[in-house]
């Protein structure tokens, strides 16, 4: 092992350990908190794998927006005297374990049975790719402009009404709070 | 280094980005379905689609000119976003209305 394989092991074991924390945390804050470590290993991976601009949008949008709007909203429903409702209490636990450890099981033993590395496209890709990758903001944002265009636009369309219903439905418990 | 990486053993990443977001998926799967806070829930969820994206990540960087597993990622966050905002919206109407962040206890029309 060289030092690029620790360095990918160490944001795996982080991503890792921040997923296996979050089914186990015992109340909601300290659940954020291992969704965090373990976006920000997400974001490790995406770079390390060639995608430096999504890393960094998931940095920004799921830590930067999506993990602040959880935080308010653990903040505002919770009530100030009552420290049971920060508590994480589980039901069927038993049908839940089954079901996810089963897929679990199903997907590991589909991954190593299947022997995604002799795909013709990625063998192809390992033993002629020499030269160093480019960096793809470049044609990330002339691709957005040409051949993605129309999902793009619709995407745009999305965010912006579902911020506005957003703000809309939340807008009248704080006036009714108010 | 990747290509350095790539060089030394010709399939080191793949399977093991893999292995990871599957267990991404299955703790997001556990989580949805035995918590009961609503707020867990939609962590849950988007731990799901966190292990999707790293699966479209794992792939495109063997496709360095297309990219279309990053353009699949670029969509995905944008729904991740407005999904969330949306469902915190509906969660403090919830909390305000039934007075708790429990999801069963919404288990009535119409008020």
């Amino acid at each position: 092992m060289n030092w690029a394989q620790y360095i990918y092991f160490f944001f795996w074991l982080m991503t890792f350990g921040g997923a296996v924390f979050l089914v186990f945390a015992k109340d909601v804050i300290s659940a954020a908190f291992s969704l965090l470590v373990c976006f920000l290993g997400v974001a490790a991976l995406f770079i390390l794998a060639g995608a430096e601009f999504l890393g960094v949008a998931q940095i920004m949008i799921y830590i930067g927006g999506i993990l602040l709007l959880f935080l308010f909203g653990i903040m505002m429903s919770r009530r100030l005297n009552d420290d049971v409702l920060n508590k994480v209490s589980n039901n069927n636990i038993v049908t839940g374990l089954i079901l996810g450890l089963g897929l679990l099981a199903v997907l590991l033993m589909i991954i190593v049975s299947i022997g995604f590395s002799d795909l013709f496209w990625i063998k192809n890709h390992s033993l002629t790719d020499n030269h160093p990758v480019p960096s793809h903001i470049n044609s990330i944002g002339i691709k957005l402009m040409t051949d993605y265009i129309l999902p793009f636009e619709i995407a745009a369309l999305i965010l912006m009404l579902a911020l506005m219903g957003a703000s809309v439905i939340a807008a009248k418990v704080i006036k009714r709070k108010s | 280094m990747r290509q350095k990486l790539l060089k030394e053993n010709p399939d080191p990443v793949l399977i093991y980005y893999l292995i990871l977001a599957a267990v991404l998926f299955c703790c997001g799967l556990i989580v949805v379905l035995i918590k009961k806070n609503a707020v867990m829930v939609l962590m849950g969820i988007e731990l799901m689609l966190n292990a999707v994206n790293l699966n479209f990540i794992a792939f495109s960087q063997y496709d360095s000119t297309l990219m279309q597993g990053q353009f699949f990622t670029l969509f995905i966050l944008v729904i991740a976003a407005s999904e969330a905002a949306v469902g915190l919206a509906i969660i403090l109407n919830i909390y305000s209305h039934f007075n708790s962040s429990d999801i069963r206890d919404a288990n009535t029309l119409q008020g």
